[in-house]
């Protein structure tokens, strides 16, 4: 009987001392539907590239070299997409924000180009590294607490002679901040495309030639080509957040 | 008898029912002791930072092993006294052939995002694994320098100790230096109680002590140095860390021996563009610039004043190039530099954590 007793314990030991997995248990993991918010920054109708040139109706050329725009308030009314964003074509590509969720969600998209003034005047430092507020993540888009982010940065080259070359011989640069300078926007209807299983994304469009050289428009870049939000540059940049606005458009 | 058979069994059963890894070493978390006003440091999940890893960090960064003929360490091309840089132009290797870039200050590392003048590397770990290999700096294959760390009974003891395994390799030798690396902070210098001071920030009693040391002229190159007609230098050099993280053409050439960021990208529109280093401790980290070309402060301020080249990737931030730079007077250049000085941590510098282990 001991003998019976003391096999059954023994082999009891074997198998509870070690909590091993059967070879052919699969752990069933919850899906999780990832959606992204692209921005799509076009000229005449095709993908724009940075540094690609874009000839004016009003007879000069000019080229893109950067374009960031840093907001916050991605929402859908109490559907949450994000709390900031940072969009850094250059580094970064057209990638907006991601997060998970359900596209239905998210027929409607808000947001704001820049940050109210409670996280404007703010130490940046304070968001967490998620953030894009994070000075970590948005280090190029600080001017220092008093006058916060810096909302949009359009920089690039122009060609302010009429000598038939190319020689682009003039920076301009747009550096939109300043607490007056936010701009909340919406899109409806977005249009979410299914790119895999677990990923849906919706794209909005940035048309670079509705930003500076619509005929008609008052803002010639061989004349006004910079602007850092200064007291003395606020019409300036205002003039050029509201062209930013009304140049956006979902796809 | 036949309990005590059964006994035995039962604690062999125990012993080897389970194939378990290695042992974990009780291992100290390290504390990092960053400033108030820094953001959080993001480290690495898969390598947390520990008491025993970090000693073992220092102790390999100032390995002579490291090289191909035991002639060098990575402190040989970055001295603690040059805030961790190389007060020589140029590095050399350990064939004496230079190098074709200035050491970069190690400073901060731990919050930036690229590595390298051409940010060929994004993190810190994949950096470190690049000089050791190099043949114009250490020139020495990775198996070697672990075939002679292992041959060392302390470093397998100590490599357990920090990793849990003495089975050595290059991926722990780069952990390990990582995470001293980012042990490394500096954030205690004139200029952080004036950051501190100027938007509000609780200082402590001995902040407030340095506080008192600023001058006046320090003040007025800080906001020489920050003004849109002055130094205009902000839009490159600010915040805590005293720069932003971008590949910058700061207007040194017309045309390019070195590409730079576009060597790594190969795209024109980064010819010549050079990751912004930190201006923390400026005054001990010359010479300048990529290549090291300046050696005082003095000819870097006047390459913002009157000496920018113009080329085609030139940044757009540089916004009197067209007029060679910023024009500054003599006096204003002298404010620029006092303001350059208050940057130095001395405390830093003289770290003995971050000394040579005994």
């Amino acid at each position: 009987m001991k003998k019976v007793q003391l096999v059954l314990v023994f082999a009891l030991l074997v198998f509870v001392s070690c909590k091993k997995k059967k070879e052919n248990e699969v752990e069933v993991v919850e899906p999780v539907n990832k959606l992204e918010v692209h921005l799509v920054p076009k000229a005449n109708g095709q993908d724009y590239v940075l540094d690609q040139v874009i000839a004016s109706p009003l007879g000069y050329r000019y080229f893109f070299t950067d374009v960031k725009m840093l907001g916050t308030d991605m929402s859908n009314g109490s559907a949450v997409f994000s709390d900031s964003y940072f969009f850094d074509f250059r580094t970064w590509g057209t990638l907006v924000r991601s997060t998970s969720g359900s596209a239905a969600d998210f027929g409607n998209l808000n947001m704001n180009i820049g940050v109210p003034t409670s996280l404007n005047n703010a130490d940046p430092s304070l968001p967490p590294s998620t953030s894009a507020l994070n000075i970590l993540n948005s280090g190029a888009m600080h001017w220092g607490w008093n006058p916060g982010y810096i909302f949009v940065k359009l920089e690039g080259k122009v060609d302010t002679t009429d000598n038939g070359i190319d020689d682009f011989d003039h920076s301009f640069l747009f550096h939109l901040g300043m607490n007056p300078i936010l701009r909340p926007i919406s899109f409806s209807g977005l249009n979410w495309i299914k790119v895999n299983e677990n990923l849906q994304k919706t794209n909005l469009i940035l048309n670079m030639t509705d930003l500076f050289d619509k005929p008609g428009d008052d803002l010639d870049l061989r004349v006004n080509f910079s602007s850092h939000s200064t007291n003395a540059q606020m019409f300036l940049s205002n003039l050029v957040v509201d062209k930013l606005v009304n140049a956006l458009s979902k796809e | 008898m036949m309990r005590k058979i059964a006994l035995f069994f039962c604690s062999v059963a125990f012993l080897i029912s389970c194939k378990k890894g290695i042992v974990e070493p009780i291992n100290t978390p390290y504390i990092l002791d960053e400033p108030s006003h820094f953001p959080k440091m993001i480290i690495p999940i898969d390598n947390p930072l520990t008491v025993n890893g970090v000693e073992l960090g220092r102790k390999l960064f100032y390995e002579k092993k490291l090289s191909g003929d035991n002639s060098i360490s990575c402190a040989d091309c970055h001295s603690p006294q040059a805030s961790f840089s190389d007060k020589r132009r140029y590095s050399k290797g350990i064939t004496g052939q230079d190098g074709i870039r200035n050491s970069m200050a190690l400073v901060n590392l731990g919050y930036q995002k690229f590595f390298f003048w051409d940010g060929r590397s994004k993190s810190l770990e994949d950096q470190i694994l690049i000089p050791v290999e190099d043949p114009i700096e250490m020139h020495q294959s990775w198996t070697n320098a672990v075939i002679k760390l292992k041959a060392d009974a302390h470093y397998r003891k100590e490599f357990y100790s920090a990793f849990g395994t003495d089975q050595v390799d290059s991926t722990l030798v780069a952990k390990a230096i990582a995470q001293f690396l980012r042990t490394m902070i500096s954030g205690f210098s004139k200029y952080d109680v004036m950051y501190k001071q100027k938007y509000s920030l609780p200082l402590n009693p001995k902040e407030q002590t340095l506080l008192t040391s600023v001058t006046n002229e320090e003040w007025a190159g800080y906001d020489l140095f920050n003004s849109l007609n002055g130094g205009d230098c902000f839009h490159c050099h600010n915040g805590p860390l005293m720069h932003v993280e971008l590949f910058s053409n700061n207007g040194l050439d017309q045309t390019f021996f070195d590409l730079g960021r576009g060597g790594i990208t190969k795209n024109s529109s980064d010819y010549g563009k050079f990751k912004v280093p930190t201006l923390r401790n400026i005054s001990v980290s010359g010479p300048y610039m990529h290549d090291g070309r300046f050696e005082t402060l003095d000819e870097v301020i006047e390459h913002y004043s009157s000496g920018i080249k113009i080329s085609p990737t030139i940044s757009p931030s540089i916004e009197f190039a067209n007029q060679g730079g910023v024009q500054l007077d003599a006096f204003e250049k002298g404010l620029i530099k006092k303001f350059l000085l208050t940057l130095t941590d001395e405390e830093f510098i003289n770290n003995p954590k971050f000394a040579p282990p005994n």
